[in-house]
């Protein structure tokens, strides 16, 4: 058991030693994190002074009172700042008539009229330093040309500002896109059949409240970002690489699942050697699935998503993965075959 | 001379106040109390439980499950170790320890895109118990002429399971039930390995905790065999009749 | 043996956290081909021969791109096609739209857009909107093109039925045309839709 202890802990130091060695600052595991390249620089979205402080516009609210549009926001990020493992916290700074589109250096919240976003229903957006790396202000911004409803038990045929809230102060606090849901293709478009992260791409039917809650993905995945004391010594990871004809898969979709507790956690094998990374995993023995991505536009996932593997079939790691208390599980390599 | 009633009675009074007065002497007076024995243990495969890995559905949608997944452990072959005192004649309180090994067996099924089912086997488990155990012996039963001696028994133990390399920690309990045979092919109570006997046993075993999938208690049949062995030689006044 | 499988674990994890795209993402409703082509006022595929980002009313970056069109697959056009998205770079400041594509000089698209002259057109579907042109290779020209719900509207169709697929360019542009002038096989599906699947994309086997 020492030496366990011994070699987790020369993981850690290594994986941090080597990060911050390529620039970025946190190495990338539970799962997709923001990030924008400029000047061939890879900048990553980060907040590195905590509480981020964030302004509300209360006008031009699309038929909902002031009072439930504050109290969804204020539920929305207290679900986020409740996770025990993760140090991110909120602040609110007070009501402002600045639009969330507004260059002003505060980070605003608020509804904007934009058809333009075409079937969009939120959005956040950052502007960044490109000398600094820094962030200088952010916004969400919901999209007023859709029905909203902010009531604690929600309306038909409208959409839920807490749970998209909740979703767009994901991206707001650096967290990008989960793979985590299932999804029907009917006639117009693709439909929700059911999701376990608050961070899956497309949104529940209006009038479902179920984005409301934080999964293990969107814990993992925070905790990760901002981890709290205990975070990486109480955690683990699985890695490993997705290879179909001795060749890497990149852009599989991996999932670990946790029977005994129910957590499902995923990533991508994100380069050409099909390699992946799954952090943030109460330690336990896992079921690994490999999927294409196909239940989500890729460019929900990945910018170039064009180069993604998405002819594969559904494929098992043969073993269980084992992870330990703040060690790694792996490398395994997981085959799929051409669909 | 005959003895009455009264003086058959007085005389198994003085007769079982042997013992108590046989735990006073020296150790080498007791005769034949401590017993040590080793068995090689057989535990059936036991359901570990299962879970879907579910989504949580759209509103107007069934619940959605993205796989199922069940596993087994597999039959485990350990040993077992005990070292008892017989504070009677039929009761005998033992400490034990155990280890064993079982592979746990995988099922994968109901995939929602289709990928077939599968199995495979997902880890092996090192186990590790430690407790206690009482061994009553049925006299009345007794036959052979005495060499047979059939007992019923119950343990209960600490639970200690390990995935592959120690990597992973799981605790429960175990509770054990069951009955035996004990068959004597020595007995010379003026020796200091006064007894050896032939064990056979068979267990009801009860595990709460360690490892699982959702089936947190489960109950499976045991089977063990070995060796008993039973020390001290009988002192003065010290023997127990076996 | 574990020392030496820890440490590959570690050059996992770091190799990709350096390799990691930057990832782009907002809440959306999600569309189908069929929806996407429908939607649009204009779809084209070409070249990206110019970006510039403006500042909207003072406040807030937009990126002009302008396209050099090689085929107008539906809609008016005369010359390059001009759209915005949100977000760019404006100085040493870059806003980043998360979920808004992002496109540079040579980069070879087909693009949905909405909005008729003189409001300058923007991407439909947001991102999904913007299919990037790669190359097989063979040199070809491929898309990752979207799933189309197969049957007529309003059909349901069972849930895997159609993943995003690669194509050649020409199998796809003859699909998006089929739908523009409302044109089915008798069974419904699109012209290219029962052909064998198309090239595994580069640097697949």
């Amino acid at each position: 058991m020492r030496r366990l202890r011994r070699d987790a802990a020369w993981v850690r130091a290594a994986v941090t030693a080597l990060s911050a060695l390529m620039g970025g600052g946190y190495p990338a595991e539970a799962y997709l994190k923001l990030g924008t390249t400029s000047g061939g620089q890879q900048l990553g979205l980060r907040w590195t002074t905590l509480p981020i402080r964030y302004f509300v516009n209360e006008q031009k609210l699309p038929g909902i009172g002031v009072a439930e549009y504050r109290a969804a926001l204020d539920r929305a990020f207290a679900t986020w700042q409740g996770i025990d493992s993760s140090t991110v916290a909120f602040q609110a700074a007070g009501a402002t008539s600045a639009s969330p589109q507004d260059s002003d250096g505060m980070t605003t919240l608020g509804f904007v009229a934009r058809p333009d976003l075409d079937r969009v229903l939120g959005s956040t957006s950052f502007i960044v330093d490109t000398v600094t790396g820094e962030i200088v202000e952010a916004g969400i911004l919901f999209n007023s040309v859709f029905p909203w409803s902010a009531t604690a038990g929600g309306e038909s045929g409208k959409y839920d500002v807490e749970s998209i809230a909740l979703h767009e102060i994901g991206h707001l606090a650096g967290l990008g896109h989960s793979a985590l849901g299932e999804t029907e293709l009917r006639a117009g478009g693709r439909r929700v059949l059911a999701a376990e992260a608050v961070m899956f791409p497309i949104a529940y039917s209006p009038g479902s409240t179920a984005g409301r809650q934080l999964r293990a993905d969107d814990i993992a995945g925070m905790s990760d970002i901002y981890p709290g004391p205990a975070f990486r010594s109480d955690t683990g990871s699985i890695s490993g690489r997705v290879t179909m004809n001795g060749q890497g898969v990149f852009g599989a979709h991996v999932v670990a699942f946790n029977p005994a507790t129910n957590a499902l956690v995923g990533n991508f094998a994100l380069n050409s050697q099909g390699e992946f990374a799954i952090a943030g995993l109460a330690p336990g023995s896992y079921i690994v699935r490999v999927e294409p991505l196909d239940d989500a536009d890729l460019t929900a996932f990945f910018g170039e998503g064009s180069n993604v593997q998405v002819n594969f079939g559904v494929s098992y790691l043969d073993r269980l993965a084992v992870v330990p208390r703040g060690g790694g599980a792996g490398p395994y390599e997981i085959r799929v075959t051409p669909r | 001379m005959r003895l009455g009633r009264a003086g058959r009675i007085a005389i198994m009074a003085v007769l079982a106040s042997v013992p108590r007065a046989a735990a006073a002497q020296p150790a080498n007076a007791l005769g034949g109390r401590i017993e040590v024995a080793g068995t090689a243990m057989w535990v059936n495969s036991t359901p570990l439980g299962g879970s879907a890995a579910s989504l949580t559905p759209n509103v107007n949608q069934p619940p959605f499950a993205l796989f199922s997944a069940a596993a087994d452990l597999g039959t485990s072959v350990g040993a077992d170790l005990r070292v008892g005192y017989r504070v009677s004649r039929a009761l005998m309180l033992s400490v034990r320890g155990g280890v064993s090994r079982a592979v746990v067996h995988v099922r994968i099924s109901g995939d929602a895109e289709g990928a077939p089912d599968s199995s495979f086997a997902g880890d092996t488990l090192q186990q590790w118990t430690f407790g206690g155990r009482a061994d009553y012996d049925l006299r009345r039963w007794r036959f052979a002429s005495g060499r047979a001696r059939p007992f019923v028994l119950a343990a209960a133990s600490l639970l200690r399971q390990s995935h592959e390399g120690r990597v992973s920690i799981e605790t429960g309990q175990v509770y054990d039930v069951g009955a035996g045979l004990a068959y004597t092919f020595r007995d010379r109570p003026a020796s200091r390995l006064s007894r050896w006997s032939m064990v056979a046993e068979l267990l009801v075993t009860h595990v709460r905790g360690g490892f699982n999938w959702g089936n947190d208690a489960r109950t499976s049949p045991a089977f063990g065999g070995g060796v008993s062995t039973t020390w001290g030689r009988a002192g003065k006044g010290g023997i127990i009749r076996h | 043996m574990r020392l030496t499988c820890r440490l590959l674990a570690v050059s996992v994890v770091a190799a990709v956290f350096a390799l990691s795209p930057p990832v782009s993402a907002t809440i959306v409703v999600s569309l189908d081909l069929g929806e996407l082509v429908r939607s649009s006022d204009i779809v084209a595929y070409g070249r990206v021969v110019d970006v510039l980002t403006v500042r909207v009313d003072g406040r807030y970056s937009d990126t002009l791109v302008t396209l050099a069109p090689s085929a107008l697959l539906k809609g008016q056009a005369t010359g390059d096609i001009v759209f915005r998205v949100p977000g760019g770079e404006t100085g040493r400041y870059r806003t980043v739209v998360v979920g808004a594509p992002v496109l540079r000089v040579n980069d070879e698209a087909v693009v949905f857009l909405a909005g008729q002259a003189p409001r300058i057109p923007h991407v439909v579907g947001f991102s999904q909107g913007v299919l990037r042109i790669t190359r097989d290779d063979a040199r070809r020209p491929i898309v990752l093109a979207p799933p189309m719900a197969d049957g007529a509207g309003g059909q349901r169709v069972v849930r895997g039925a159609g993943p995003a697929r690669v194509m050649m360019l020409s199998d796809f542009t003859q699909d998006v045309r089929a739908i523009v002038e409302g044109r089915r096989r008798a069974d419904g599906r699109l012209p290219a839709a029962q052909r064998k699947p198309g090239p595994a994309g580069p640097g697949h086997p």
